[in-house]
C-alpha cells in the first residue's frame, strides 16, 4: 500500500518550495553516499557512523550529539528507502507546509525529527548501531496532517493480487494505519532488544512530536482551527 | 443661497437655522442645528428642535453611525473611526455602521471585507453592494463578485463572474476549484428556481432533492434558519439512506455554522507567544540530546543562548503582529503590524539572535565530531 497524492488542494501558497528543497537536498546526500560508496565500503560505513545517530555515542556524549539528530534525517540506506520517504514527505508535507508557510514548516520538519530521534535514543539507549533516515521527521509530518485534515483524501496504490487499485482514503484511516503498524514492533523491541532494519520508536517519537504542529501555524489557520471551521 | 452664505459667514447663526428646516435630509438639517446652537447655545428652540430631529434619527438609523458621518465629512476621521468601532463591537450585525466603516477604511481589502459584511447583513442595501461591486471589479476579484451578487439572490450576474474567474485562473489552485464548485451550485440554484416559478412550488411541496439545493441556496446566502428549515425537509422526505444521511451533515453543518457568532478570537498576544515557541524548542531538543540526554551536562553557554533563540523568535513574531499591550504598543504603536523599518529591524535582530546559538552548538558539534572515532559494530 503506498499514498500516491493529496488529492485536496493548497489554500495559501501555490507551491511547496520547502517540501521540494528537502527531497532535493535529501537527493543530494544520496550522491554524496553513492561518492562514498564508490571510495570503498570502509569509507562509506565510517561516513554513515560519523553523521548517523548512534544512541550509545548520543548518550556518551560523543561525535556529533544534537548536530548528528539533524545530519541522520538527510541520509538514507538506499534508493528504496529514500523514494519511500520522500514519497511520504510530498504526500503529507504539501499541505502541512500549506498551513504552516515554507520556514516555519521547516523549523517544524527538524523539531518532530528531533524529538524522533531522542525518544529512538531513549528506548535504544544500548543500540550502537546508526539510525538514518528522514521517517522520524515524515511522521511527524503525517501526524500533524492527521490533526489538521483528518479528512483529507489520499490517492493510494494498492496491489489486490496482480489488481492494481488506486482508492482515495481518507487521511484519518490511512494513518492510522501507519500508525498501528508501528506499535507492536516497538513495544517487541523494547520487550526482547530484537532488532529490527526499521527504527520503529522513532515513527513512534514523530508522531508524538507531531503535536508541536501548534507552534508553527499560521495565524489564520490556527483561528480556523480552534473555531473548527474548514482549513 | 444660503449655503454660500455660510460658507462665507460661518458665524451666521440665522442662517444656519434657515438651513435646519430648508435641508433636504436629515443628518443635513441636524448639522446645520448644530452649528446654529454652537454659535449660541442659549437658544431653547433650536434645542428642542434638535432633540426631535434627532429622536427622529434614532429611529432610522443608530446614532453613532450618523455621528460618526459627520465626523467623517468634517475631517474628523479618526473619531469617526473609534465611534464606529465602539458601535460594531456593541452591534455587530449593524450593515449600516459596517458600511460607514468600509468608507472610512483605506486598505481595499479591508473596505472590501467591510462591504461584504454590509451586504451580508442587508441584502438590500444598495449602496454597499454597488460600491461592493465597483471595487471588486477594479480589484479584479471575480469570485468575490459572484459572491456578492449570489447573495442578492442576482444568480444571471453571478455566474458570468464564476465563468470569468474560472477563465483566469490557469493553474490548478484553490481560487479555481472554488470559481468552479461556486459556478455548478449558482447554475443548480437558477434552474431550481426556475423549475419553481414555473411549477409554483411552495416551500414544504419540495422534494428531497430540491430541499437540499434550497438548504444550500440558503446557507450560501448565510440565512442559517431558512437553511436549516430546508435540510429539516429534506431529512424528513428523504427515501434513500444516501440521501438522508447528506441531509443529516448539511444540516449538523449548518447548525454548528449558526453557532459562529460565539467564535472564539485568537489574541495577538497568544499568536506571539505560539509562534515565538517554535524555534525554542527545536533548540532546547538539540541542547538536550548535545548534554547525552541528561539536563544536568548542559553548558552554561548552549543553556544561556537558548533564550537568546526565545528573544529572536519573539522579535521574529513581533515583526508580523503586536500584541494588545501596553509597552508592545508604545514601542513599536498602536497598528496591527509595525512600520517598515522597524519590522525590517526586528527581522534582522531576530534572525541574529537565533542564528548565533545554532552556530555556536555547530562549532561545539564540528570540534566534537573531529576528535571522535566511530566504533563500527562487527556484524
Amino acid at each position: 500500500m503506498f499514498p500516491l497524492n493529496d488529492t485536496e488542494p493548497n489554500r495559501y501558497i501555490r507551491f511547496p518550495y520547502m517540501v521540494v528543497t528537502i527531497i532535493i537536498i535529501n537527493m543530494i546526500v544520496m550522491g554524496v553516499e553513492f561518492a562514498y560508496i564508490y571510495r570503498g565500503e570502509y569509507a562509506f560505513i565510517d561516513f554513515i557512523y560519523r553523521f548517523g545517530a548512534v544512541p550509545t555515542a548520543i548518550l556518551a556524549q560523543q561525535g556529533g550529539g544534537g548536530l548528528s539528530a539533524i545530519t541522520q534525517m538527510f541520509l538514507h540506506a538506499g534508493l528504496v528507502h529514500l523514494f519511500g520517504n520522500m514519497l511520504g514527505l510530498w504526500v503529507y508535507g504539501r499541505r502541512v507546509e500549506d498551513a504552516c508557510g515554507p520556514w516555519r514548516f521547516l523549523i517544524f520538519y527538524l523539531t518532530s525529527g528531533v524529538f524522533a530521534e531522542m525518544v529512538y535514543t531513549l528506548a535504544r539507549a544500548q543500540s550502537d548501531i546508526a539510525g538514518i533516515g528522514a521517517s522520524g521527521a515524515i511522521y511527524g509530518v503525517m501526524g500533524a496532517y492527521l490533526i489538521l485534515y483528518p479528512g483529507g483524501r489520499i490517492r493510494t496504490f494498492i496491489l489486490l493480487g496482480v489488481v492494481p487499485l488506486f482508492p482515495k482514503i481518507r487521511a484519518f484511516w490511512l494513518i492510522l494505519y501507519f500508525f498501528a503498524l508501528q506499535i507492536l514492533p516497538a513495544f517487541n523491541t523494547l520487550l526482547t532488544q530484537e532488532r529490527y532494519q526499521v527504527a520503529h520508536w522513532a515513527h513512534l517519537g514523530g508522531f508524538i512530536g507531531s503535536l508541536c504542529i501548534f507552534f508553527f501555524l499560521r495565524p489564520e489557520v490556527f483561528h480556523r482551527y480552534r473555531n473548527e471551521m474548514s482549513l | 443661497m444660503l449655503l454660500a452664505l455660510v460658507e462665507t459667514e460661518p458665524e451666521h447663526e440665522l442662517a444656519w437655522l434657515w438651513l435646519s428646516e430648508l435641508m433636504p435630509d436629515l443628518e443635513n438639517r441636524i448639522i446645520a442645528l448644530e452649528n446654529a446652537l454652537a454659535i449660541n447655545p442659549h437658544r431653547q428652540k433650536a434645542q428642542q428642535r434638535l432633540a426631535q430631529l434627532r429622536q427622529q434619527q434614532e429611529a432610522l438609523v443608530p446614532q453613532r453611525v450618523v455621528t460618526a458621518n459627520t465626523y467623517a465629512e468634517n475631517g474628523r476621521r479618526q473619531q469617526a473611526y473609534a465611534l464606529l468601532q465602539q458601535q460594531l463591537q456593541k452591534q455587530p450585525d449593524d450593515a449600516d455602521a459596517w458600511f460607514a466603516f468600509s468608507q472610512l477604511v483605506e486598505d481595499v481589502d479591508d473596505q472590501i471585507a467591510a462591504l461584504h459584511y454590509a451586504v451580508m447583513l442587508k441584502p438590500t442595501h444598495n449602496q454597499a453592494q454597488q460600491r461592493l461591486t465597483q471595487l471588486l471589479l477594479a480589484h479584479e476579484d471575480l469570485i468575490g463578485l459572484g459572491r456578492a451578487y449570489e447573495a442578492l439572490g442576482d444568480l444571471d450576474n453571478a455566474i458570468p463572474a464564476y465563468q470569468l474567474a474560472v477563465k483566469q485562473s490557469t493553474t490548478p489552485t484553490i481560487d479555481q476549484t472554488i470559481a468552479k464548485k461556486r459556478l455548478e451550485a449558482a447554475k443548480r440554484y437558477r434552474k431550481l428556481y426556475h423549475q419553481q416559478q414555473r411549477k409554483g412550488l411552495t416551500f414544504p411541496e419540495l422534494t428531497t432533492n430540491q430541499s437540499l439545493a434550497t438548504g444550500r441556496a440558503y446557507e450560501e446566502k448565510g440565512e442559517w434558519e431558512a437553511a436549516i428549515i430546508a435540510y429539516k425537509t429534506a431529512v424528513a422526505t428523504a427515501t434513500a439512506t444516501a440521501e438522508q444521511k447528506i441531509a443529516q451533515k448539511r444540516l449538523h453543518t449548518t447548525q454548528k455554522q449558526q453557532q459562529l457568532p460565539n467564535v472564539k478570537l485568537t489574541s495577538p498576544t497568544l499568536t506571539l507567544v505560539r509562534l515565538g515557541l517554535g524555534p525554542f524548542l527545536l533548540f532546547i531538543f538539540l541542547v538536550l540530546l548535545h548534554a547525552g540526554l541528561n539536563p544536568l551536562h548542559i553548558s552554561p553557554w548552549l543553556a544561556l543562548s537558548s533564550l537568546s533563540v526565545l528573544a529572536g523568535s519573539l522579535l521574529l513574531v513581533l515583526a508580523m503582529i503586536i500584541p494588545h499591550h501596553n509597552l508592545a504598543q508604545k514601542l513599536l504603536g498602536e497598528s496591527e503590524r509595525p512600520d517598515f523599518l522597524t519590522r525590517i529591524l526586528l527581522n534582522v535582530l531576530g534572525n541574529l539572535l537565533i542564528a548565533l546559538p545554532f552556530l555556536l552548538l555547530i562549532f561545539n558539534a564540528i570540534d566534537r565530531l573531529s576528535v571522535y572515532t566511530p566504533v563500527i559494530p562487527i556484524p
